[in-house]
C-alpha cells in the first residue's frame, strides 16, 4: 500500500505527443499547442478571514487579484461566506453581505484624524502625533484623577475619569493584551462592543 | 452566493452539517456523455471528446446491464473497516479480477463501429490475457501511465470505472466513514480528478473532490492544497477571457506554492453543467499552459494517458 501511495505522487504531465489522443489518432491540429502557449493566465487569491462587524465572528472567503509577491497592489474583488465555517456555514447577514462596498468605500477612514476641543473640523495627523497625543492626554488625566486609596485608607488604584471601548473584531490575543493594558492602568469603565 | 435571499426553512437547513459524501446518480455515465458532446462542439479536441462520449454510452449500458459482478465482499468490507481502509480499496478487487468481464463487455459494445487505431486498441485488449490486463489496470490506478500503452488507457479506465461505480452504488449504508483531511477517495482510495465548488442547497459554496475512479465526491475544506494540505498563499489560475473577469471564471486551478502542484476546480455557480471528468478532458489547454509555468499535475484522468512522460 505504501508503495502505491508513493507512486501516486508521480506527475501526470500532459504532453499531447505521447498521449491517448495521438495513440488513438484523434490528436488536435499541431497549431493547438502553439496557440495555448500564448494564452494569458489570470490569477486570483482566495483567503479566509473573519467578518469584522460583530462578535458572532462569521467566516469569510475573500477573493483578491494582484500578486503581493510581485509588488502589484492587491485588490479585493469578491467576498462570500465561508461554507466550511461552523458558525455561519456560508451565510452572511446584510451587513456582512455588503462588506465589499465597505472595503472600497470612498468614505473609509485610512489615517488618524483629530477634532480638537472647540473645533468643528477633522484634521489629518500622523500616527506618531496621534499616539503621542493619546498618551499625553491619558497621562495628564490619570495624574490628575487617579485614586490610590479610598476613604477607609485601603489601596484601590482606580482611574474613573477615562473609559475604554474595544471592538468586536479583536482576536482572543488582542483581547488579552487590551485587558492587561487597560486594567493595569486602573481603568474600570471598559467594554468590548459586540456590534460595530 | 452572497446575494441570495433566504426562504423560510433555509436557515435551519444551513445550520445542519453538510453531507460528507455525494454519491453519483445511477445515470452518471449517460450524464457525462451528454456533457462531452456538448463540450465537443467546435472544440480543438472535439474528435477525442466524441470518442470518449461514445465510450461513456457503453459504460452506461454496462452499468444498467446490470453488470455480472458480485457485490463487494462483506468480509473484505469488514476487514477494511477494521484497519481504517477505504471499503473498496482498489488493489484487492482489481487483483481478484471480477471486473475483467466488464472489459470484454465494453470491447464488444465498441467494436462494431471502431476503425483504425481504436479498432487496433480494442483488438489488443481482447488478445491480452487476464494477468496482463490486471497488471495494466494496477499500473493505471497507481498513476504509472508509462507502464501501459497509451491507446489502451481510456478503455481499461472505463471498464474499471464501471466496476467501482457499480460497487459504490451497491455499498451497504454506513460503510463510508469521514476522516480528517482526506486527499484520497474515502470509498476506493484513488486520487481526485478535479474539485467542484457547488452552488445549490446544503452544499452551496462547499468544495468536493471528485474521485477519478468511482465518481463519488467527498467534502474537502476549501483553500487547502488537496495534495500536501498547505493552506497558505494558494493561488487560483484561469485562462484569461475577454468576456469574463477572473472572479467569474468557471474553471480555476488551485495552485500550491508549497508542493508546486495544482488541482482544477469547477465553480458550478458559473458553470452549472460542469462534470469533473468531462470538463477536465475539455480543458487540457489549461494543463498545457500551467506546465509551462512549472506547475505539476497530479490528478489522473483514467480516460486519458497524459503522455507527458515523467
Amino acid at each position: 500500500m505504501d508503495m502505491n501511495r508513493r507512486q501516486f505522487f508521480k506527475v501526470c504531465a500532459v504532453g499531447l505527443g505521447g498521449s491517448s489522443l495521438a495513440a488513438l489518432g484523434v490528436a488536435p491540429p499541431t497549431a493547438f499547442a502553439d496557440q495555448v502557449r500564448h494564452f494569458k493566465l489570470a490569477r486570483t487569491i482566495e483567503t479566509r478571514n473573519t467578518c469584522p462587524y460583530c462578535s458572532v465572528g462569521c467566516g469569510l472567503i475573500m477573493y483578491s487579484q494582484g500578486d503581493a509577491a510581485k509588488n502589484v497592489a492587491q485588490n479585493i474583488i469578491h467576498i462570500e461566506g465561508d461554507a466550511d465555517h461552523p458558525v455561519n456555514r456560508g451565510t452572511l447577514c446584510p451587513k456582512g453581505a455588503g462588506l465589499l462596498d465597505f472595503i472600497h468605500s470612498p468614505n473609509r477612514l485610512k489615517h488618524p484624524e483629530v477634532r480638537e476641543p472647540g473645533s468643528n473640523e477633522w484634521k489629518r495627523i500622523s500616527w506618531d502625533e496621534a499616539l503621542d497625543r493619546i498618551a499625553r492626554l491619558m497621562k495628564d488625566d490619570r495624574d490628575a484623577n487617579f485614586i490610590e486609596r479610598n476613604a477607609a485608607g485601603q489601596t484601590v488604584n482606580r482611574w474613573l475619569s477615562t473609559g475604554f471601548l474595544a471592538a468586536s473584531a479583536s482576536s482572543n490575543e488582542a483581547g488579552y493584551i487590551t485587558h492587561k493594558v487597560v486594567r493595569s492602568l486602573g481603568i474600570l469603565g471598559f467594554d468590548n462592543q459586540a456590534r460595530v | 452566493m452572497s446575494g441570495t435571499i433566504l426562504e423560510p426553512g433555509q436557515i435551519e437547513a444551513a445550520a445542519n452539517i453538510p453531507p460528507f459524501i455525494l454519491l453519483p446518480t445511477p445515470d452518471l455515465f449517460a450524464h457525462r456523455a451528454v456533457r462531452l458532446r456538448q463540450l465537443a462542439e467546435g472544440h480543438p479536441l472535439g474528435d477525442y471528446l466524441r470518442l470518449i462520449a461514445r465510450l461513456c454510452d457503453a459504460q452506461q449500458r454496462l452499468l444498467d446491464g446490470p453488470p455480472q459482478l458480485p457485490p463487494a465482499d462483506p468480509q473484505a468490507l469488514e476487514r477494511s473497516r477494521e484497519h481504517g481502509m477505504p471499503p473498496l480499496a482498489f488493489e484487492m478487487p482489481v487483483r481478484e479480477g471480477a471486473w475483467l468481464g466488464l472489459l470484454d463487455g465494453l470491447v464488444d459494445d465498441l467494436q462494431p463501429d471502431a476503425v483504425g487505431q481504436v479498432a487496433e486498441a480494442l483488438a489488443s485488449l481482447r488478445r491480452a490475457d487476464a494477468g496482463q490486463r490486471k497488471a495494466w489496470a494496477l499500473a493505471l490506478l497507481s498513476g504509472q501511465f508509462d507502464l501501459l500503452p497509451a491507446a489502451l488507457v481510456p478503455f481499461l479506465g472505463a471498464a474499471l470505472q464501471v466496476a467501482f461505480s457499480h460497487w459504490l452504488l451497491g455499498l451497504p449504508d454506513g460503510q463510508l466513514i469521514e476522516r480528517e483531511a482526506q486527499t484520497l477517495c474515502p470509498a476506493c482510495g484513488s486520487p481526485p480528478v478535479a474539485g467542484v465548488i457547488h452552488h445549490r442547497g446544503k452544499s452551496n459554496g462547499l468544495r468536493y473532490l471528485a474521485c477519478s475512479l468511482c465518481s463519488c465526491q467527498w467534502h474537502y475544506v476549501r483553500v487547502k492544497c488537496s495534495h500536501c494540505q498547505e493552506s497558505k498563499r494558494l493561488a487560483y489560475l484561469s485562462l484569461e477571457r475577454d468576456d469574463l473577469g477572473a472572479a467569474r471564471a468557471p474553471l480555476r486551478a488551485e495552485v500550491c506554492p508549497n508542493c508546486q502542484g495544482y488541482l482544477k476546480q469547477f465553480y458550478r455557480e458559473f458553470a452549472p453543467d460542469a462534470e469533473p471528468q468531462a470538463d477536465d478532458l475539455a480543458s487540457l489547454a489549461l494543463d498545457l499552459r500551467l506546465a509551462e509555468e512549472g506547475y505539476l499535475r497530479r490528478a489522473p484522468n483514467l480516460l486519458l494517458s497524459p503522455g507527458g512522460g515523467d
